[in-house]
């Protein structure tokens, strides 16, 4: 799951200052806006995002893993796992329990814009495949954009990626 | 030749290793000279993009399975950077026949003999090993 403009979300603690954007200047009034709000490209902005959505899953009981800040984790009366990792404003999760999932999704959907992105088959230039119960991750559309951005189409294949007992040095040689 | 085409390469290849493990020590061999780039070190970066197109269909398998057991092995090469006589470290950790978790990276300190490099991969692979086990009992 996606959250739309997640920035905006977040609160600012500190006191921020904008200058009147040129298409709506009052023109009698030398005056700035204090920001209550954070918007896109401010230094705080990852931070009150971030704060946001701790707060929010903290307080529908996720607990924040202490060796991987990124990870919550939820067990709920039934002893049911969920497990939620959170990039930037990028949710991925995964449970025991589909009703859980259902309840988050609906919950999460209320408190903020939310796009939900189904099953995940692509996240980050990393692709994943799902086969029952087997998965395949690869970046192999990643890598392929790369050798096309770096134009390897007539350059032959190797079966190695490093010289035998290769010695590089930073002298001209 | 020009750095900021050769950064942009390595930089690229760099992101390439969060699933392709086979060229993390090429890419690490490379990205010690990204500040001033020899053709040689452009001939040994243009090898590992070969290396990649020759291999675009690998990818790494997990598969369903109840058994939690985690392997870790590591090792060290011998004097790998020939400027400043320094090793580098290497150990990845599986479970079950998956890897999910590994690293190939410089050491920070000069090894004086080849039993202290060997000691110096241990540990930082036993570190790695302890945070995960922390990890893994937390999820418990």
């Amino acid at each position: 799951m996606n959250v739309k403009s997640a920035f905006l979300n977040g609160t600012l603690e500190e006191e921020v200052y904008v200058d009147q954007p040129p298409s709506f200047v009052v023109k009698k009034e030398e005056k700035v806006y204090r920001l209550k709000k954070s918007l896109y490209r401010l230094k705080e902005a990852p931070r009150a995002w971030n704060s946001i959505i701790d707060g929010y899953l903290t307080k529908n009981e996720f607990v924040r893993c202490p060796y991987e800040h990124s990870l919550y984790v939820k067990i709920n009366l039934q002893g049911k796992v969920m497990f939620v990792y959170l990039y930037i404003d990028d949710l991925s999760f995964t449970r025991d329990d589909f009703i859980m999932i259902q309840d988050f999704k609906q919950s999460m959907v209320k408190e903020f814009e939310m796009i939900d992105l189904g099953l995940m088959t692509y996240f980050l230039g990393i692709k994943v495949k799902w086969c029952s119960n087997e998965i395949f991750i690869s970046q192999i559309k990643y890598a392929a954009e790369v050798l096309k951005k770096f134009a390897m189409e007539d350059y032959q294949l190797i079966d190695n990626p490093v010289e035998h007992r290769i010695k590089l040095t930073k002298e001209r040689e | 030749m020009n750095p900021t085409y050769y950064k942009s390469i390595t930089g690229c290849l760099r992101y390439l290793t969060c699933a392709r493990l086979d060229i993390l020590f090429g890419v690490g061999l490379i990205m010690w000279y990204i500040e001033r780039p020899r053709s040689s070190h452009l001939k040994a970066t243009k090898r590992i993009l070969c290396f990649v197109k020759g291999s675009l269909s690998y990818s790494l398998f997990y598969s369903f399975s109840q058994n939690l057991k985690i392997t870790g092995y590591n090792d060290s090469d011998w004097v790998g950077n020939l400027e400043d006589r320094k090793n580098t470290t290497g150990f990845m950790f599986y479970m079950e026949n998956a890897t999910f978790t590994w690293s190939s990276k410089k050491q920070s300190i000069v090894a004086l003999s080849t039993c202290q490099a060997e000691y110096i991969v241990a540990t930082s692979c036993v570190c790695h090993a302890i945070w995960l086990r922390k990890l893994l009992e937390d999820l418990q």
